[in-house]
Order: C-alpha cells, then sequence, then structure tokens
C-alpha cells in the first residue's frame, strides 16, 4: 500500500456542515460534465444521490414497534467522481479527494419529503454504478459524531469514516447490521438491513439467483443489503478488510492501521480459527471471486447452514421426533427446535423456498427425513397398532392393519431378532434336525431378522442360502461342508494355473487379465468403510499390481480369489461389476472364505439373472415394478408417466445390488436374510422398492416433474431409510397386493360379480405363509379379466386398473381399509383390470433361476469367449 | 426428437445455458471422481464403483454475463453395462471420455467410445478426452503408460479436446468442464425457463439395439 491516509484530518467535533467542495475544486482536474446543479451544493440547494438503499432501520430500543425505518445513502457533494484520474499518481490524492466529498448518511423515511421520490427511484436503479440521470437532493445535515443533530439521523463525510463493523445477518441476531466509526467520537446507532421488505436487495438477490443458479455467492456467503454499502464505498475509496477481527471494515486505513490489524486480507479466504466446520466445500473459491477480499461473510453458523447446503437442517431434523410430510407444515409445529423455528422464519429462507424449486426439494427431502427419523425414534419403543396405523398414511389408502398378532406374539415379539439361543431351539439337540416346519423358521426369520451380535447369521445364513439343507442333519452338514471345502480348493486351483503365465495368450488370456484387474480394483473400493475391509498394511503381493503401493490385507486378498474362482466356476457369466458388493456381507459374515464362496455362488443363481449382458433380467424386474405400481398407487403411476418415468430405470441400482447401496451395513445384513427366507415371496425386494417408493410419493408427486429428478432425488435416498419401517410396509403392501389378486381372480371365476357387505371382524392373518394354492391357484391361462363396477370402484385415472381393495373376497384377511375420499370416483368406467404374468409371479414363493442356455448366450465369461 | 437442450437466456446482459454431459470410459478410471472433484470438490480414493448412473448438476460462469449449468450423467464403466450407455449418450450435447494414463487398454477403451460417439450420438456433440491419474505419473513418472504426445495427437485427428487430469488433485478438471462449455453454442438464443424449453432429455427408453424386450404387454 502506497498510499498514505489521512487520519483525523478533521477536528473531532464539528457541528457545522462539512464543506469541502473548496479544497476539491483546487485539486480537481477534472471539472467535465453536466453536474451544474452541484455548484449550488455548498450553498446547500443539492446534492447528487448516488446510490440510496431503503429499509435500513435504527432499532432505538429492543422493542419492534420502536424502529425507526429510513434510508442509507451515498451522496456526493461535487462533480463527477466517476471519471478517471488522468495520471496514476494522482489517483490516491483524487481517492482522497472523493472521501471527502462523499457523504455516506442515513435518514429517516419519515425526514425526506419530497426528496423520497429521489430516494426511491435510486433505490431501484439496478445497477453497480451510480445511475445515468442525476438525481439532486437537500444535502443532509453533516455530522461527525453521532447524536450532535438528534433524531438518529446523520451524514458523515467518507473521509472521517475510520471503520465500518459489519454483521451479516445471523441466526442469533436476524438483520443484518452496519456500525460506522468515525475517526473521532463514538459510534453512530447500528443500521439493520431489513433486507425481506427492500424491494432493491430482493431484485437484487433475484437476479443474483437467476444468473448463477444459486442464491449463495461463489464462495457461500449470502448477498444481503450491508454487502452493497461496502461496494459502494469500494468505488471510491480504499477498504480493508481487517484480518485480526474479520467484521471490522478499515475505510482508506493508513499504514499503522494495517499493521495494527494485522495484515488486510485479500485473496485468501478467511478461516478463524475455531470454525472448521464452518469451511465446507471451498471449492467454488479458487474460481472466478478468488481474487477478491470477500466481503462481510456471515457467522459461522449461519455460514454453515448456507455452504452445507441444508445439510444442517437434515441434522437439526435428527433431534425432533415429529412426523410431518412437508416443511411447509414444520413451522407449525410446536415440537420444532427454536434455532429451526428462527430459521425457517427468516426471509432469507422463506425467500429461498419461494424462488427455488431445488430448495423445495431439498426441504421436502429434509423434512421426509424427520418422518425417517421418528419412525426409527419409534423402533426403540413398543410398536403399536395405531403407529403402524399413522405411519401408514400413504396415498395408496390407509393400509389395513398389519394383525397385530401372529402366532399369539405380538408385534413386538414377531420383530425380536432371533437369538443364536432361539435358533438352536428350533433343531434337536441330538440329531440337529429341524423339529419345527421351515416356514416357522423362515417366519421368525422374515419378521424379526437374525441377531447382529451372537454369530447366529454364521450357521443361519448357510440354511437361508440353500448351502445346508433345511432337513440335514449335523452330520450331513459337516460333511457337506467337508466336501465343499475341498471343492473350493480345486476350483482355487484351475486359475492358480493361469497365475504363471497371467492367463495366457490369445483372447482368452487376455479376457482373463482384464477380469483379474477389474475384480482387483473393485474389492479394493468395496466396503472399504467395514473395518475388516478398511486396512492396507499388507504389502501387496504382486509388485506389478496397481495397487502395489497402497498395501492390501487379507480380507481383500481372499475377496479377490473368491471372485476369481467365481469367475472360472461360472463361465457363462464371469465377474461383473456389483458382485462384490454381493459377496462383502457373505465374507464379512463367515470370515471363511470357502464357506463363503459357497454361500455367495448359491445367492447367485437368483441373481445371475441381474449380470447379463443384455440386461433383460433387471428389465423384467422393472417391467413387473411397472405393473405393480400400476395396480397399486395408479396416481402415482401417472405421475410417474407424465415425469416420463415409467420405466422405473432409477431402481436400477437398487434392484441389482439389491439395496446394498441405499442402505447402511448392518441394516443390508437385515434386508437380506428378509429376503432369502422367501416367506412372502421370492420377489419381495420388489415390494420393498414399493414401500421406497410410497413413502416418497408426495415429494415425487409434487415436486419432481422429470426423470432425471426423479433419478436424482432417489439416487440421494441412499443411507436415508428407514429399513424396518420400510419392511412392515413392503409386507402390508404384499398382503394388499395378494388381495387385490384375488378379488380379480374371483370375478373372473364368477362373473357378474354380488355386491359384498364388508366384513369388518373377519378372521385374521393366520401365521401361515401364503400357501402355495393362493399363489398358483387362479393361473388358469386368464390374466386378464374385466372387473365390472363395484360398490365404490377403482380410481378415475383412466390407466388405473385397480384400486380394488374395496372389493374384498371371500377369504377376506384382514380389515377393511378406510375409504374416504374414494366413494367419489365410483362413477368412473372400470377398465380391464390386467394380472400380467409378471405380477402373477410375485406371488409365487419360488426362486425363479436362468436357464444355462440364457446365461451361455448372454453372459461374457471364459465361454463365451473360447466360443468365438 | 423435441428441440434441443440448450436453451440461453439472457437476461439483461447475462446469459445463461444448460446442457447435458454424458461420461463414458473404462471403469475405474476415474469418471466418479472427476465429477465429484467438478461437483463437490471432493476425493475418496475408496469411491465405490457406479451401479446404474448417477446424475449431478453444477454450475460455472464462464465470466461475468455467462453461465453454464452441467447436467451431469456418470456412467457405470464395466463393458457389460454398455448396453445402458445409449440412453445417455443420445441427447447429450457434450461428452467426457476418460481413460487412465498409467493403463494403455483403457485408451482403447475410449477411442471405441468416442467412435461409437461419433457415429451414433447428436451429431454437434462435443467431445473431451480426459487421461486421468495424473497424479500417480506426477510421483512416478514411470507409471505413465500413455504420453501425451500420443493422446494428444490422436485427439487432434478426432477432433476432440484433450486435457490430462487428476481427480485426486483437482488439476485440470475445472479447465476441463470450463473449455467444454466455451465450445457450446452459447449463442442460441432460447427461452428462459430452462425446464420450459423441451428437455432434449436424456432419453431412458430401456430399448438396446437388438435386445428388444417389447412393451408393457410382454406375453
Amino acid at each position: 500500500m502506497t498510499k498514505q491516509p489521512v487520519k483525523a484530518a478533521q477536528p473531532a467535533a464539528n457541528p457545522r456542515p462539512v464543506s469541502p467542495s473548496n479544497s476539491f475544486y483546487a485539486l480537481s482536474d477534472d471539472e467535465e460534465g453536466d453536474y451544474n446543479a452541484i455548484t449550488h451544493s455548498s450553498s446547500g440547494r443539492g446534492v447528487k444521490l448516488l446510490f440510496s438503499k431503503s429499509k435500513v432501520y435504527i432499532h432505538p430500543t429492543p422493542s419492534a414497534k420502536d424502529n425507526i425505518p429510513g434510508y442509507v445513502a451515498l451522496l456526493q457533494q461535487k462533480p463527477d467522481l466517476d471519471s478517471r484520474p488522468t495520471s496514476p499518481s494522482s489517483a490516491a490524492a483524487t481517492r482522497n479527494n472523493a472521501a471527502s466529498s462523499l457523504l455516506l448518511a442515513w435518514l429517516p423515511e419519515s425526514s425526506l419529503g419530497d426528496a423520497l421520490n429521489s430516494y426511491v427511484k435510486v433505490d431501484l436503479s439496478d445497477g453497480d454504478c451510480p445511475p445515468r440521470q442525476s438525481y439532486l437532493v437537500p444535502p443532509p445535515p453533516t455530522s461527525t459524531q453521532p447524536g450532535s443533530l438528534g433524531h438518529y439521523a446523520f451524514a458523515i463525510p467518507v473521509s472521517q469514516i475510520y471503520s465500518l463493523l459489519v454483521r451479516p445477518p445471523s441466526l442469533g441476531w436476524w438483520f443484518g447490521s452496519l456500525i460506522i466509526n468515525p475517526r473521532g467520537g463514538d459510534s453512530f446507532p447500528a443500521l439493520f438491513f431489513h433486507d425481506s421488505e427492500c424491494q432493491s436487495t430482493i431484485l437484487q438477490k433475484k437476479r443474483r439467483a437467476r444468473e448463477n443458479f444459486d442464491p449463495f455467492g461463489a464462495n457461500g456467503e449470502m448477498f444481503w443489503g450491508g454487502d452493497e454499502v461496502l461496494r459502494w464505498l469500494r468505488r471510491y475509496v480504499e477498504i480493508e478488510r481487517s484480518g485480526a477481527e474479520p467484521n471490522i471494515y478499515l475505510v482508506d486505513p493508513s499504514a499503522e492501521d494495517q499493521e495494527a490489524f494485522s495484515k488486510p486480507v485479500t485473496a485468501a479466504v478467511v478461516r478463524r480459527p475455531g470454525q472448521g466446520g464452518a469451511t465446507v466445500g471451498g471449492a467454488a473459491g479458487a474460481g472466478s471471486n478468488s481474487n477478491r477480499p470477500r466481503d462481510a461473510s456471515m457467522d459461522p453458523v449461519t455460514k454453515f447452514v448456507k455452504e452445507a447446503g441444508w445439510n444442517l437442517m437434515e441434522k437439526f431434523s435428527k433431534v425432533t421426533t415429529f412426523t410431518r410430510r412437508t416443511a411447509e407444515t414444520v413451522i407449525d409445529n410446536p415440537k420444532i427446535p427454536p434455532q429451526m423455528r428462527r430459521l425457517l422464519k427468516n426471509p432469507e429462507v422463506q425467500t429461498i423456498q419461494d424462488e427455488f424449486d431445488s430448495a423445495r426439494i431439498y426441504l421436502a427431502r429434509w423434512a421426509m427425513g424427520i418422518a425417517e427419523q421418528s419412525e426409527k425414534d419409534r423402533n426403540t419403543r413398543i410398536w403399536t397398532a395405531r403407529d403402524v396405523l399413522e405411519m401408514e398414511e400413504t396415498g395408496v389408502g390407509e393400509f389395513e392393519l398389519l394383525d397385530t398378532e401372529i402366532a399369539g406374539l405380538s408385534l413386538k415379539e414377531q420383530r425380536r431378532p432371533v437369538t443364536l439361543k432361539e435358533w438352536n431351539s428350533f433343531f434337536d439337540q441330538s440329531t440337529g434336525r429341524l423339529q419345527i416346519t421351515v416356514d416357522e423358521v423362515k417366519e421368525r426369520v422374515f419378521h424379526g431378522g437374525l441377531d447382529p451380535e451372537d454369530g447366529v447369521r454364521k450357521e443361519a445364513w448357510l440354511f437361508l442360502l440353500g448351502v445346508y439343507e433345511w432337513d440335514s442333519t449335523f452330520d450331513d452338514r459337516k460333511a457337506e461342508l467337508a466336501s465343499l471345502r475341498d471343492e473350493y480348493v480345486k476350483l482355487k486351483g484351475a486359475w492358480w494355473d493361469r497365475l504363471i503365465d497371467l492367463g495366457g495368450e490369445g483372447e482368452e488370456g487376455e479376457w482373463w487379465r482384464e477380469q483379474k484387474g477389474r475384480i482387483e480394483k473393485d474389492v479394493h473400493r468395496t466396503d472399504r468403510n467395514v473395518p475388516i475391509f478398511a486396512g492396507e498394511d499388507n504389502p501387496h503381493p504382486d509388485p506389478s499390481s496397481p495397487f502395489a503401493d497402497v498395501g492390501t490385507n487379507v480380507h481383500l486378498e481372499q475377496m479377490k480369489d473368491m471372485l476369481l474362482t467365481y469367475n472360472e466356476y461360472n463361465r457363462d457369466l464371469g465377474y461383473v461389476q456389483g458382485m462384490s458388493d454381493l459377496l462383502a456381507p457373505i465374507y464379512a459374515v463367515m470370515q471363511d472364505d470357502a464357506v463363503a464362496f459357497w454361500g455367495f455362488q448359491r445367492f447367485m443363481e437368483r441373481m445371475e439373472r441381474n449380470f447379463l449382458r443384455d440386461q433383460s433380467g433387471m428389465r423384467k424386474q422393472l417391467l413387473t415394478l411397472d405393473h405393480l405400481v400400476q395396480l397399486m398407487d395408479p396416481k402415482l403411476y401417472l405421475h410417474l408417466q407424465s415425469a416420463d418415468s415409467t420405466n422405473f430405470f432409477f431402481f436400477f441400482r437398487m434392484l441389482l445390488v439389491w439395496y446394498k447401496r441405499e442402505f447402511a451395513w448392518l441394516d443390508i445384513l437385515r434386508l437380506w436374510e428378509t429376503l432369502w427366507t422367501d416367506y412372502l415371496s421370492s420377489n419381495f425386494s420388489l415390494f420393498v422398492a414399493l414401500a421406497i417408493l410410497e413413502k416418497h410419493r408426495d415429494v415425487i408427486m409434487d415436486h419432481l416433474k422429470h426423470f432425471d429428478e426423479v433419478l436424482k432425488y432417489v439416487n440421494e435416498l441412499s443411507t436415508a431409510i428407514d429399513l424396518e419401517s420400510t419392511l412392515m410396509r413392503a409386507e402390508a403392501l404384499y398382503r394388499r397386493f395378494q388381495r387385490t389378486v384375488e378379488a380379480i381372480d374371483k370375478k373372473s371365476n364368477f362373473p357378474a360379480p354380488k355386491l359384498r357387505k364388508r366384513n369388518t371382524n373377519t378372521s385374521k392373518i393366520t401365521s401361515k405363509p401364503p400357501t402355495a394354492s393362493s399363489a398358483t391357484a387362479n393361473t388358469s391361462g386368464i390374466d386378464s379379466v374385466t372387473a365390472n363396477s363395484t360398490h365404490n370402484g377403482a380410481a378415475s385415472s383412466p390407466s388405473s386398473p385397480a384400486t380394488t381393495t374395496p372389493t374384498q373376497s371371500t377369504r377376506d384377511k384382514g380389515k377393511q381399509p378406510a375409504t374416504e375420499g374414494r366413494n367419489s370416483q365410483e362413477l368412473q368406467p372400470q377398465k380391464p383390470k390386467t394380472i400380467s404374468p409378471e405380477l402373477r409371479e410375485l406371488l409365487s414363493r419360488k426362486v425363479e433361476m436362468l436357464p444355462r442356455k440364457v446365461v451361455r448366450k448372454e453372459g461374457e465369461g471364459l465361454a463365451r469367449v473360447r466360443s468365438k | 426428437m423435441a428441440s434441443r437442450g440448450q436453451p440461453v437466456s439472457r437476461v439483461g446482459t447475462a446469459r445463461f445455458a444448460q446442457f447435458k454431459l454424458v461420461l463414458l470410459g473404462e471403469s475405474a478410471v476415474g469418471k466418479s471422481s472427476i465429477v465429484l472433484r467438478f461437483v463437490k470438490d471432493q476425493f475418496d480414493s475408496y469411491r465405490e464403483s457406479t451401479i446404474g448412473a448417477a446424475f449431478l448438476t453444477q454450475t460455472i460462469s464462464l465470466d461475468d454475463h455467462t453461465t453454464v449449468k452441467f447436467e451431469i450423467w456418470d456412467t457405470a464403466g464395466q463393458e457389460r453395462y454398455k448396453s445402458l450407455a445409449p440412453m445417455y449418450y443420445r441427447n447429450a450435447n457434450c461428452a467426457v471420455v476418460v481413460y487412465d494414463i498409467t493403463q494403455a487398454s483403457s485408451l482403447d477403451k475410449a477411442k471405441q467410445w468416442v467412435k461409437e460417439l461419433q457415429r451414433q450420438a447428436n451429431e454437434n456433440i462435443i467431445i473431451a478426452l480426459a487421461g486421468n491419474k495424473l497424479d500417480l505419473v506426477t510421483e512416478q513418472p514411470d507409471k505413465r503408460a500413455i504420453t501425451t504426445a500420443d493422446a494428444e495427437a490422436y485427439s487432434r485427428e478426432a477432433g476432440l479436446l484433450f486435457f490430462e487430469t487428476s481427480a485426486k488433485t483437482a488439476e485440470n478438471v475445472r479447465e476441463l468442464f470450463t473449455s467444454i462449455a466455451k465450445k457450446l453454442p452459447l449463442d442460441q438464443a432460447g427461452p428462459r425457463n430452462p425446464r420450459s424449453g423441451g428437455r432434449g432429455g436424456v432419453e431412458l427408453r430401456p430399448e438396446a439395439p437388438g435386445t428388444q424386450t417389447g412393451g408393457a404387454c410382454q406375453c
């Protein structure tokens, strides 16, 4: 800094208006311009209004009703300061003069009189420069000391300002404020920027949002009225932000001022010690703004809110326990923490809410997060029937209560995890033979899951996966395991030979090397946050591996071996991305490579269809989901149709690896053991999908209008889904689906259905899983039936095949759902209701396995390479 | 096809344009990492493989007046998922084809993608080639498997933008996207609201060539 700013050039107390115009004329080499009016300024007839901003308040007392609205303004007492100095050497001098010819003023609205119009116009004249047209206003009474003029109004020559204390809007003190410290005397009263009332600030914000698509600046700070004042001043004088006290901005500081306040902060982003959490995402900081000093950045908390992009709100949600579906209603909730209420009431937040679709979605998701959390919280206490009922206020109508008792167990007891002790009690202690029915075991696992702590999974999973036969004895299992171990060693040996010549020559060698490389890459990025896969302390056995530098651990190496073995074992299919995700949990539970391999191999038998080259297996599942939503929630289906989303591709990842990426590790273990039971359907995973969709249907229908939005939203649900309630919802949906199909089938058997009075006291669901008959009884080739209107028939949408719930089958299970709101729809003509083969298959508990020839044709394993 | 997806709006002198970008390339070359760096300025050594597709957006300012929003489709790399790729590039305005400069074979895959894009995609598509993992060769120059000159020569020949990048250190990542933005047809006027202007859109009809599975009534 070469400039020598003048400090305290004026006497501290000067009651008379400062009139520096003469000295200005003496120094200025610039007399151009159409600024004739200015010659009168020293005689008090008019000063030029450069900038003004409305709704800047003085708060004389803590009571809001005493607040005085006014204008903060920058006024010029002399000719055009905008013109550049003619020679560089005179720049500093001109600037100093600029400082002394400018007045920074605050004037109450009530005092402006006829000049008000000019203040309004200048305020609204959008832009970075003073308006082209000169607006002359009466010179405000000037003072260099607060209070000397009474009534709070003041106007101080900019040269008399020593520093500005700038407080951007913050959580505890919502209005941003500015305090002017003159070179002599006391500070002026704080000016509070009521941005939400200030038309020009609102417009500015909108403009910025339009241009940047982001209400926040590149550094995450939010635009507010005080920024404007700093910007005005920067046009004419040097403003340095104090490095020691970032809220202080020095006006034309001297060298020693700068010293005293430590180095001026310019390019570097201000980071105060102990504020680490607030420095999220400096990403954009590397961009265009980095060479500008940061304007009054917000306090850490507010900044964090802004930078975290509402993540903080989601955090807040973690401490609340209420259920609301949208953020609009959140604010009315009495349980909301006060800081959150303040935040939501904040005009900034409301502005965003009004203006940005994305914020709307964020908020909606945030509200969903709260709902999700409250469900989790409820899981820690006893589930009551009422809880379930409350939970199920979805668009498909309220669910029937899941019967609160199955086999005499309460809901809570049903959902108690199966411990090793209980598991062992299922078996005869001397022979090891199962002494209850397989379905009874499956029911327990389906509803309760297995104890995550006591090691029961290690045993039980082998049954669920089919490594052990359900009717086996201790001895059978021991023998089976021994032979599987031998078999694994042999299989492994088969590809070990390849290691010698690195796969060998030709296409086969190339294929193998590629597969090996792919497996290695994938293993090194699979579940590395799970402790057993985290370490890297072993040196890599192969120095030529791309991972030779980073090291490995024994479990990663075992994972690679198992996948390479599988690649060799299933020559038709080979290794495909996603398989490592399916193996990791099995291996982590078994912690024995041979056993885990076979568990994985059995699992893959049903998952093979997900990994075909033509994606036919995935497509079939997505198509089935399409039919399912069409049947179960026609309104949602119509919406998805309008959003081009009925390909259900946004469930691709979830179905491919069974939600592996959507739930936390422990939840995956629970989910998979549930799915492995095939207790209700071998495609229960699709009901889980439906449950997730139903949970989010309001958000999807209200806010998501395009495929990419839906995909992004659903992708981002990852790790935010509550498993237990999802499973309950999925089960309820399954039961409802089953009844719907039965009802339709019934009609096809008895063409002109008589209206049945509803049985509200029908038998409860038994502990028995659906019998084979219910799954297959009506498959006699009639897949499409016409259901003529029933007493409170289907939904209004033309493509809605059925909200058939009202039509109960004679085997009515469960209670009638509430039907309010449905009767209005009963006059709609009915479309034929179709139970597609895909849907019918959902009732089956038999796991579908692909014929080998399909795998051979659409796999890309060794078999294919060899056949070339 | 509906109207193309690069609406440019003018607000005063400011321009706002929105483009679809697709990332393609062999698995584990760093596609998702490049996106993560560009969108969130983060890096994760253990980033899991992409399954299906991820959709992200990022907005950059080219200058004081020009803002470009990228709608980024990040795809899975393995050959097996190749049949899904046309869904993503079909209406893309630009593509980043990524290879790993320490893996010679990954450039071959990249070249295949470029060929496919030039044959199948939007004819005005802007393609950038990105040789990722530059940080690895900075530490150990002998790890480099593909010289800059070779890749550059190929890019010139094929008419591609070319950058060597490091998602890990952020080197050239922003530059990559900025240079794409600069090549995009920003001057075409369009409706103010990007949503209303007919979304060129990534068309997600799951149909790969030759693998028709029929419509909803597959029996």
